[in-house]
């Protein structure tokens, strides 16, 4: 009941015409930003964080939120139509979306991936508004030593897990956490590595080295690249009534996207391993247990609900370790957390109980924004595949410009962009040298509050770092840390037990 | 014989130097630490130099890990990462990019933030594009006008200003 009253407060939190418009606005962006190849949830999100400076934080976080969900659909429009993914969670969309476009059923394509997503996310939400109080009571009985165990988990899992190369993982994640010690020391309020500069003297923001990890670095590498496909697709082939699957299409969609729904939620709940791995694995299960899973990779509908629905639902699932336990999974709930903070909101167990209001907004919002994109998908698609046809030239010039703008307007300070711009080169080289960005983006968000914590703990232990490793709770998450960081040994050491089973 | 866009440091020889850079960023955060006396325990508490000392314990064990598997790379397969760390037109893209960015921000002062931004879209518009100046010039100007209604009239962004007023 209890859980009911406050789903109505969120609804009427987000009944409000402009926190409504926001969300409109960041579906329609983030269906876009998805659907150009190359710029993610993470990157879309870090570009047009700017544009929610000085907004309401219902408003501003409903946006963000509507460019994450319409990111993760957005992706799989050009990974049907043109064989390229949006984003690397639509990868898997590729395998039997292109297939499908190529024989001369790209609506029925888009409309699965449409419908499956939409599915996804709303029964995600159900499960969210169910878990995520639940996780919330039981983080409130956490001391400094316990989040200090869970930032060292999110951290370890998301370097681990991202990348093909741990070493670069962890890298990136310490040059995040040394990036985060600079300025005034929370605790004694030493300088630190500020070399006499008064801008330096406030740290380094998160979003500046955000924009130009993502934004930036990804502009200069995309548009070097030549092998764009051009679209040949007309608007007679994307007619609303050619979106909808058909009732035997139904039939053997709907059990891949029940299961596809919870474990992609489930695996969207694990720091760093987020909707990529949640798409891979919904499709390898789908694939098992099909009837004609022999099929699958030669364009069958059941292989785009079954990834679609799970990366969305891991979308959902990726906010629950981020507004319960103040832990970010992935790169874009990383920016987001940054987002709450900037705009006064500490993520965390209390965030359920001192803004009740902002919280279940959220909440309410996730099920408006779904409707939202379903009707934009059914009005609007092709507009969409229309603005994919804006020359990358035009489009790279436009977005350098609007990151400039934003990352100057965070602060008002030259500074920052001056940031933006170090950061984007940096990250030209990560891109180039395949050192994942996300662990380290993550890393500045996170590494204050994991020093804080960690000194903290120590602090009520007269120094000692038993104050961590001697609490069960505490342990217990160290130790599914020291797990999550060797997430990649551990995957290809089972890949290739997994391929010896196959081959005797 | 080589090609032109294949030649410049190639991807594995990077790689080793990536390691060797995070090595020295390591070794350069414990000397400032020690420099500016950042101490790694006060009074039985950990001090403002424990943070920094783990980032770079972490830094230049990775940067170690990075350096030793890319040498025994080196010697495994000699043929693997034969690629440029970045073909022509991504140097290209790299400095248009970057120095085009940077001087938007020395000259922002003198000539309006909105002025230089604009400028700089209409010259990645025609030189990243390439784009034909007809096509870059009323993008650029466009955006600018758009830019200037979202953040200074709509968010109040104070910017700063050019001789022609904004």
């Amino acid at each position: 009941m209890e859980l009911l009253h406050n789903l109505a407060t969120g609804f009427s939190v987000c009944a409000d015409p402009i926190v409504l418009l926001y969300c409109f606005i960041g579906v329609v962006c983030g269906v876009i930003i998805g659907a150009l190849p190359g710029l993610g949830p993470s990157t879309g999100i870090a570009i047009l964080l700017p544009l929610t400076y000085g907004m309401d934080p219902v408003a501003g976080i409903v946006m963000l939120a509507g460019i994450y969900y319409g990111a993760m659909y957005g992706g799989s429009i050009t990974a049907i139509l043109i064989n390229t993914p949006g984003d690397s969670a639509a990868v898997m969309t590729t395998l039997d979306g292109y297939p499908m476009a190529a024989k001369g059923r790209p609506a029925q394509a888009l409309g699965m991936a449409a419908y499956a997503s939409i599915i996804g996310g709303s029964v995600s939400v159900v499960i969210f508004m169910l878990l995520a109080p639940v996780i919330a009571k039981f983080a409130l009985a956490f001391s400094p030593a316990e989040y200090f165990a869970l930032m060292v988990m999110g951290l370890t899992s998301i370097a681990g897990m991202t990348g093909d190369d741990p070493f670069k993982g962890f890298v990136a994640a310490g040059l995040g956490l040394f990036v985060s010690t600079i300025g005034m020391d929370a605790v004694l309020g030493t300088q630190r590595f500020t070399f006499g500069s008064v801008q330096l003297m406030g740290g380094i923001d998160f979003i500046p080295v955000a924009m130009g990890l993502f934004g930036i670095a990804e502009i200069i590498y995309a548009s070097a690249q030549k092998d764009g496909k051009k679209i040949t697709i007309t608007r007679e082939e994307l007619r609303f009534r050619k979106m909808f699957p058909t009732r035997e299409e139904w039939g053997l969609c709907l059990p891949h996207i029940a299961r596809g729904t919870v474990l992609g939620f489930f695996v969207g709940v694990l720091p760093g391993a987020g909707a990529t791995i949640a798409s891979f694995l919904s499709y390898d299960l789908a694939k098992k247990t099909s009837k004609r899973g022999d099929q699958f990779g030669t364009g069958v509908i059941e292989g785009v609900a079954a990834p679609e629905c799970a990366n969305n639902a891991a979308s959902m699932g990726a906010m629950v370790p981020m507004l319960t336990l103040g832990v970010p999974g992935s790169g874009a709930t990383a920016i987001m957390m940054g987002a709450l903070l900037m705009f006064g909101m500490t993520p965390g167990p209390y965030l359920f109980d001192k803004n009740p209001e902002f919280a279940w907004g959220l909440v309410a919002s996730m099920y408006i924004g779904n409707i939202i994109l379903l009707l934009l998908v059914i009005s609007a698609l092709p507009l969409f595949v229309t603005i994919l046809k804006v020359r990358p030239g035009v489009l790279n010039g436009v977005v350098i410009g609007f990151i400039l703008m934003g990352s100057y307007a965070m602060n008002n300070r030259l500074f920052d962009v001056g940031v933006t711009l170090f950061f984007g080169a940096v990250g030209f080289f990560f891109k180039k040298l395949k050192v994942p960005a996300a662990p380290m983006v993550l890393a500045i968000v996170l590494g204050y509050i994991t020093e804080t914590n960690l000194r903290q703990a120590m602090i009520m232990n007269k120094g000692s770092f038993a104050a961590v490793i001697s609490r069960p709770i505490s342990a217990v998450i160290l130790i599914i840390a020291v797990l999550l960081a060797f997430g990649t040994p551990i995957k290809s050491f089972i890949a290739r037990l997994f391929a010896k089973k196959q081959a005797e | 014989m080589e090609k032109k866009s294949e030649r410049g440091l190639k991807i594995k020889y990077a790689n080793v130097l990536l390691g060797a850079v995070f090595i020295v960023l390591a070794l350069a955060i414990l000397y400032i630490c020690q420099r500016d006396d950042m101490q790694f325990y006060v009074k039985r508490a950990p001090g403002p130099g424990f943070m920094p000392t783990l980032s770079a314990a972490l830094i230049g064990v990775c940067g170690v890990g990075i350096t030793i598997q890319s040498v025994l790379r080196l010697k495994k397969d000699a043929a693997a990462g034969e690629a440029p760390l970045a073909t022509r037109d991504e140097w290209k893209n790299f400095f248009l990019v970057i120095g085009l960015s940077a001087a938007a921000v020395f000259f922002a002062k003198y000539g309006g933030l909105i002025t230089v931004i604009t400028l700089v879209i209409v010259l990645l518009i025609r030189f990243l594009g390439p784009e034909p100046w007809k096509t870059a010039i009323p993008v650029g100007i466009g955006t600018g006008v758009i830019m200037y209604l979202i953040f200074v009239v709509l968010l109040k962004v104070h910017v700063p200003v050019g001789p022609l007023g904004f």
